[in-house]
């Protein structure tokens, strides 16, 4: 369960000044729910992500992750956090470059001190991965990393998985691709998942859209796109 | 956690390895210099300390009954063979000259030297008594010295033969049935008259001591002899118990000090070079360190495992540096051995050093230095990392992030300045000018920050107009120059210092040079003992050539009256000085008036070295009692004359003070009790045969083997300038290298531009070069200030030397022009490395 | 080899009998008994140095300084001594300082070819205080301007360039002496004015003189005991390269103050494969010196003692000299009167008894 309220953030320029992103934005998400937010470039949607993520602090405003407020969370508590409820995937993969694809995946359980054999067999066979996993990260295509990125970040059975613009980096067919596997995994696995995107297609995928503007959030029905 | 991080860094260290290998590169730097000048100090110290559990005893394996108790010395100077029969004259005669040398050994041995020992055998053999005798009677040096290793016949053989043809004492070899002799090297003892014999026709002076020897005593008579002892000696002599270790440093202070002094300057410019390495090895992985971040990774597990990262650097690093230091030292301690010899009448041998207790000090040293080293890039990481850094827009580039503030940046220089300038002005001693210089490299150093920025504003301004590239180069250089402040700095220092040393030496040198040149009136010299000198003079008198003796005592000098500051040192040597013409012509230096000179004729006067004249704060026309023989007589300064390279006080009188006189006058030294040490004569275009017991050279023969000792002294100084020099290029190199990771993306966009490589080749080298210049050029004036300081302030206070600073245009240039060669030819590294890049990969690199 | 001939240690060997710790008597049968064991061929002596001829004059004040060509020298003072507060109680002195020549090819300020020995030695009726010191030139040799006779800080030290008036000061052990040197006669020249011929066959030879006519008095300290010191003392000056040689198998030498103011020197030269040479000087209280020929002279040994080392050698003597009237004999005034250096040797008092008494001092070697 994702409940955020009044979440406020500013960026500090390097010359002092503060410029606001995020000025109010409510948010909520049942478990095991997945959700898409969309929104212009540079409106604050990935700050908000880190935002869930204990990644950085708010300025105001309280977020509740699975019954813990994370606004309020100090930095050794947020890492933990991080470390056994989030997984995360990024628009740019961010895989380890020194590590091969499996020792990618078990990296966060490692990590989270809970590696589940068993769990991640079904992740690499469920992402297709089987055949890649001892390869160097090197080797493996855009799409193949971001299948190794989505097994890591599931790897340690998070609640919630914050994916960050995961198909901005990939062509159209493996981005669909990427997508309903990110969705479908989540779902099967009833973790709650928040994407942010700029694509219509991926963002549709989500059981709840959202959309966010001039620093504040608003849901998205169905049949409009307008509060 | 911790243990899946550090399997990790340890897998990212193979992608990692250029900017490991230079971690570790740098840290071995300061290690080998560390431990190397740790080995001579430690070689110095055990001469004295070694000689005391020494193989006298040992080597001499029937007479365990011997044993040294103590070193009699001169307060202020050196011991003379002279020096040491007069002891025994007194009575000491439990008192035995020894003297020590290093050989090295051929390259078919498994030594790398051979230690060799003179004693007076016969004085030796005057305190065991027959009814003790063992096998070896010390006597039998006389015939057949003593070795315990078969190499140490070989490198007396090959030095002699190889050197002089000296005659070669036919050497025993002892089984060393001792296994707690503490010298593994192989060693030699010689009656001292064929250990001198070795030395003298090569001119290599060997060092005298003379220790306290007891044979088959009790402690308690041991005390009372060393009672007697002091109670005998001569108020300008000293003993020295061996039952604490001899304080070396009170005997080579300006060695060790200076040793130690070079060792912390360059292991702290190494700390320069971690520091930038440190630097570039986590700018390479800040992408990682991220991710790290982004799974949940905190930033104290992140510096907790990078500094156990660099624990195992450091072991690395130090067990290398430490037996490089080893090789180092190996190799400088002959060429520094003769340097010491010369200069404080010691020899360091090098005993085999157990590499266990000198890698933990070492280990340790590093380990600390590495952390704090470590502190500044760590930091930095860690705040990059932080969550409320997590949206800045700033880099990690391992420097401050603060913005540049000029106006702090100037005042800071101008306070400095005046603070070195008061400093200069009003100090009157060694570690205030060494203060002084240190706040004069500090304004250097500030005042560059605060001018670099300056000049590119003023470049700027004059480059609106062309070409963009240009623009940009500017303005980058103006980015890199706030990046590279550590690395300039270091730079500047390094370049500051070479420049003022090599200056300086320069300059001494050339007033060396210049003095010797007039001093040097007669054609040949000719050293010896004082019976073979008079028969010389009198028959080159009969065979009417000019010929000159010089004569030599002790005396006690005192101002009159006696200023309430001055404190007596001890006798001074004085020399005799002949009164023609050509001799005055000589100290044209010492700006002689006649009036002056004809005090010094009539022999009412008396010339004093500048040495003397500076400690004891005398000036011409002050009046001195000079005490010689208990006889006193007052005597008027008649000039100060220069004196180079000679560290002890030393007067002149006119040569009729030495002709001995029936009526004894006061104020005359009879010719039985002064010394006669050279003879000036006029021996060119001879074939006069030269007894054995002289030694001649001629005017050329001095002025080549004087400027062979001076370049000898500095060869240390030069060498650690050049490495202080390299070493700050090297830590501008890596701030180079750091540079060209940030520039990847930049570079990678003016391609995509169409910039071609060439020209951004060339922006990028020139932005290097005009920090390099601006810095060189900057440290130019700088060094000029520092060799004054050295020259007049340095020298003055430590030496009491003065002598003109010589500004030589091509040595500042030479100076800038090679390191400036050396860095820019460097900086050409990463910029070409950088080009490995296509533009797509420069583009992606993004942080 | 010919180096390790001229050594020093040799050169001991050669000056003193006993070379090692037991001295070996004489026989003409043994092989290596001869008195300079070590020393391998004679001629390794002779041949680079001076020798002594016949006819060569003696100049006095320099020849009482070192002649360095010769192989071996000594300058040897004895005096019979009485503490003056208390004449019954006797004291022997010895002052010797020895030069030899080790022919070291090279010169240079740590030798000049010469290596000295002195001895010190007193004797008191029950103890003896011996020391034995080795020194190269610089800490030892003889001087002049003024005269001196050192090694270390034994000294002899005259006022002028001649022998004596001089200071005589010594310190050893637990010994120091401050003594005061006269002379009431003139120098003596032996043989054939100061040529003196120690064999039959002219092969040894050594230029010799004395001065047997000093006064001594002075104080000593003794134990931290003060003493007064008087009596008579002779001064030997002998140089030579021929001398020591595998033929020399010891001598015997007696320096005696005649209680009628005459002085007696007594020679017994022992030779290998040539009788026992005997020669002698007897020198007037006005110091006219006769020459005692082997034949106006002998040397009898009459009674044996043992040495330290199990070694029997003549202790008493008799000296017979008919021409003059003198049948006397010696007793040594204590029992072990040797002097245990490097090479022990027997130096002591004596005290002369028959036609004439008298004290005088008592040298054997090669026993």
């Amino acid at each position: 369960m994702i409940r955020a309220s009044g979440i406020v953030k500013h960026y500090t320029l390097p010359d002092g000044r503060s410029r606001p992103v995020i000025e109010g934005a409510d948010f909520s998400l049942h478990q095991g729910q997945s959700a898409s937010i969309q929104g212009p470039s540079g409106c604050g949607k990935s700050t908000f992500l880190y935002l869930l993520a204990g990644l950085a602090p708010c300025d105001g405003g309280t977020i509740q992750v699975a019954d813990l407020n994370v606004s309020t969370l100090s930095e050794s508590q947020s890492d933990q956090f991080r470390r056994q409820h989030i997984g995360i995937v990024f628009q740019q993969f961010h895989l380890i470059d020194c590590l091969s694809a499996h020792d990618n995946i078990l990296f966060t359980a490692r990590l989270a001190g809970a590696v589940d054999p068993v769990h991640i067999k079904h992740l690499v066979n469920t992402l297709g991965l089987s055949e890649l996993v001892d390869k160097p990260i090197q080797q493996l295509s855009g799409g193949e990393q971001q299948r190794v990125a989505l097994a890591r970040a599931l790897a340690h059975k998070p609640n919630v998985v914050l994916a960050d613009e995961p198909t901005g980096n990939l062509d159209e067919d493996t981005s669909q691709i990427v997508s309903h596997m990110l969705y479908s995994t989540c779902r099967a696995l009833n973790t709650t998942l928040i994407v942010v995107t700029h694509s219509a297609h991926v963002a549709q995928l989500a059981d709840v859209q959202w959309t966010m503007q001039q620093g504040r959030l608003y849901r998205v029905n169905r049949d409009s796109q307008d509060e | 956690m911790v243990a899946v991080i550090l399997s990790l860094l340890r897998k990212q260290a193979k992608h990692d390895a250029l900017q490991v290998i230079w971690v570790i590169l740098a840290i071995m730097l300061g290690c080998a210099g560390l431990s190397s000048v740790l080995i001579l100090n430690d070689a110095a110290r055990s001469d004295y300390q070694n000689v005391a559990s020494h193989p006298l005893a040992k080597l001499v394996q029937q007479q365990p009954s011997l044993s040294i108790l103590g070193e009699i010395s001169k307060t202020a100077l050196p011991l003379t063979r002279d020096d040491y029969h007069l002891l025994r004259m007194r009575g000491l005669t439990h008192a035995i000259a020894l003297s020590k040398t290093t050989l090295p050994v051929s390259s078919d041995s498994n030594a790398s030297a051979v230690t060799l020992y003179g004693i007076d055998a016969p004085a030796l053999a005057s305190l065991v008594q027959p009814q003790r005798l063992g096998a070896l009677d010390p006597l039998g040096l006389l015939t057949s010295g003593v070795a315990t290793h078969r190499d140490v016949i070989l490198a007396i053989e090959h030095y002699a033969y190889a050197n002089t043809n000296a005659e070669v004492t036919p050497l025993q070899i002892i089984e060393n049935s001792h296994p707690q002799t503490r010298d593994a090297q192989p060693m030699g003892l010689l009656d001292m008259h064929a250990y001198f014999a070795l030395f003298q026709a090569n001119s290599v002076e060997v060092p005298l001591r003379v220790v306290l020897v007891s044979f088959d005593m009790q402690s308690a008579a041991q005390d009372t002899l060393i009672r007697q002892v002091k109670a005998q000696l001569p108020p300008d002599y000293q003993l020295t118990e061996w039952s604490a270790p001899i304080d070396a440093v009170a005997v080579t202070q300006s060695f060790h000090l200076n040793l130690l002094a070079m060792a912390m300057v360059m292991f702290v410019v190494c700390l320069f070079i971690v520091i930038n390495a440190l630097n570039l090895l986590i700018a390479g992985r800040l992408t990682l360190y991220r991710t790290l971040r982004q799974l949940g990774v905190g930033r104290l597990v992140l510096v907790k495992c990078t500094l156990i990262e660099l624990l195992v650097y450091c072991l690395i690093a130090t067990t290398i540096g430490v037996i490089a230091g080893h090789f180092i030292a190996v190799l400088l301690a002959p060429t520094l051995s003769l340097t010491l010899a010369g200069l404080f009448n010691i020899d360091i041998g090098l005993t085999q050093i157990d590499g266990l207790p000198l890698f933990l000090p070492v280990l340790l040293v590093t380990l600390l230095a590495t952390a704090a080293s470590a502190i500044m890039p760590l930091r930095q990481l860690t705040q990059h990392l932080s969550r409320r850094q997590y949206f800045s827009e700033s880099t990690f580039n391992g420097t401050s992030t603060r913005a540049n503030r000029p106006h702090l940046l100037l005042f800071t220089a101008l306070v400095l300045a005046a603070v070195t300038f008061t400093l200069v002005m009003m100090g009157q001693s060694l570690p205030v000018v060494f203060v002084a210089i240190a706040s004069l490299l500090l304004t250097g150093i500030v005042s560059l920050f605060w001018l670099y920025p300056r000049v590119l504003t003023r470049l700027q301004k004059c480059t609106r107009s062309c070409h963009p590239l240009m623009q940009w180069s500017v303005a980058h250089a103006r980015q890199i120059g706030f990046k590279t402040k550590l690395a300039s700095a270091a730079f500047f220092i390094a370049l500051a210092t070479h420049i003022g040393m090599n200056l300086m030496v320069d300059s001494f040198r050339t007033a060396t040079l210049h003095w010797l040149d007039s001093r040097l009136v007669a054609s040949d010299y000719v050293y010896g003992d004082k019976d073979s000198l008079v028969e010389l003079h009198r028959y080159l008198s009969q065979q009417n050539r000019d010929s000159i003796l010089r004569y030599r005592v002790e005396a006690e000098i005192t101002p009159s009256p006696l200023p309430q500051s001055s404190q007596q040192s001890g006798p001074i040597r004085v020399y005799s000085y002949p009164t023609n013409a050509e001799y005055r012509r000589a100290l044209a230096d010492s700006a002689l008036t006649d009036e002056n000179w004809a005090l010094f004729e009539s022999g009412q006067g008396l010339l004093v070295n500048q040495q003397y004249a500076i400690r004891s704060q005398l000036n011409a026309g002050d009046d001195v009692v000079v005490t010689i023989n208990e006889v006193s007589t007052t005597f008027r300064i008649a000039g100060i004359y220069m004196d180079y390279g000679n560290p002890f006080a030393q007067a002149m009188l006119p040569l009729s003070a030495f002709v001995s006189s029936q009526s004894a006058a006061s104020g005359l030294i009879r010719l039985a009790e002064a010394d006669i040490s050279v003879m000036a004569t006029a021996l060119s275009g001879t074939d006069i045969q030269l007894p054995d017991t002289v030694t001649h050279y001629s005017r050329d023969e001095i002025l080549a083997l004087s400027l062979q000792a001076f370049d000898r002294t500095f060869v240390i100084t030069h060498a650690l300038n050049i490495v202080t020099l390299l070493v700050a290029v090297f830590s501008l190199t890596t701030s180079i290298l750091l540079l060209e990771r940030d520039n990847r993306h930049v570079s990678g966009l003016l391609r995509s531009l169409g910039v071609r490589q060439w020209q951004l080749t060339a922006s990028l080298f020139s932005q290097y070069g005009l920090l390099c210049v601006v810095t060189a050029l900057w440290a130019t004036p700088f060094g000029v200030i520092l060799a004054w300081l050295l020259t007049h302030k340095v020298n003055l206070f430590a030496f009491q030397w003065q002598f003109p600073l010589v500004l030589s245009a091509s040595q500042i240039a030479q100076a800038i022009v090679i390191s400036l060669a050396i860095v820019c030819l460097l900086s050409l590294v990463p910029i070409l490395r950088g080009q490995r890049y296509s533009i797509r990969e420069r583009l992606q690199c993004n942080d | 080899m010919q180096r390790l001939i001229r050594i020093f240690s040799v050169c001991l060997l050669a000056v003193l009998a006993g070379c090692s710790p037991a001295p070996e008597t004489h026989t003409e049968d043994t092989e290596d008994v001869a008195l300079f064991g070590g020393l391998t061929a004679s001629d390794k002596l002779s041949s680079p140095l001076a020798q002594v001829t016949k006819g060569v004059r003696l100049h006095f004040p320099a020849d009482h300084q070192a002649h360095p060509d010769f192989a071996i020298e000594w300058w040897y003072f004895t005096a019979n001594l009485v503490d003056a507060d208390n004449p019954k109680r006797h004291y022997s002195l010895q002052y010797t300082l020895f030069r030899f020549n080790t022919g070291d090819a090279v010169s240079n300020a740590w030798s000049d070819g010469q290596i000295f020995m002195a001895h010190a030695a007193l004797h008191n009726a029950e103890q003896h205080w011996f020391e034995e010191r080795f020194a190269r030139a610089g800490a030892a040799g003889v001087f002049q301007q003024p005269f001196s006779i050192r090694l270390d800080d034994w000294l002899w030290r005259a006022e002028g360039d001649s022998l004596l008036p001089a200071e005589l000061n010594l310190a050893w052990a637990d010994v120091s002496v401050n003594l005061t040197l006269s002379s009431h006669g003139p120098l003596v020249l032996h043989g054939e004015k100061g040529y003196s011929e120690k064999s039959a066959n002219g092969s040894h030879a050594s230029y010799y003189y004395s001065q047997p006519f000093i006064q001594v008095s002075g104080t000593a300290q003794i134990a931290g005991e003060p003493v007064s010191l008087s009596g008579q003392g002779w001064y030997d000056h002998e140089w030579t390269s021929q001398l020591l040689d595998e033929n020399t198998l010891g001598w015997d030498w007696f320096s005696i103050h005649l209680e009628d103011g005459r002085k007696l020197m007594a020679f017994r030269m022992q030779l290998r494969n040539q009788l026992d040479h005997v020669t002698g000087t007897l020198v007037s209280a006005e110091g006219e010196t006769r020459t005692l020929a082997p034949s106006s002279i002998t040397l009898t040994p009459t009674t044996y003692s043992e040495g330290p080392s199990s070694n029997r050698y003549p202790s008493e003597w008799r000296i017979h000299i008919p021409e003059h009237g003198i049948d006397i004999s010696t007793q040594p005034m204590k029992d072990d009167q040797w002097n245990r250096g490097r090479f022990s040797y027997y130096e002591g008092a004596i005290r002369v008894s028959g036609t004439h008494n008298g004290v005088g001092f008592m040298e054997l070697t090669g026993y």
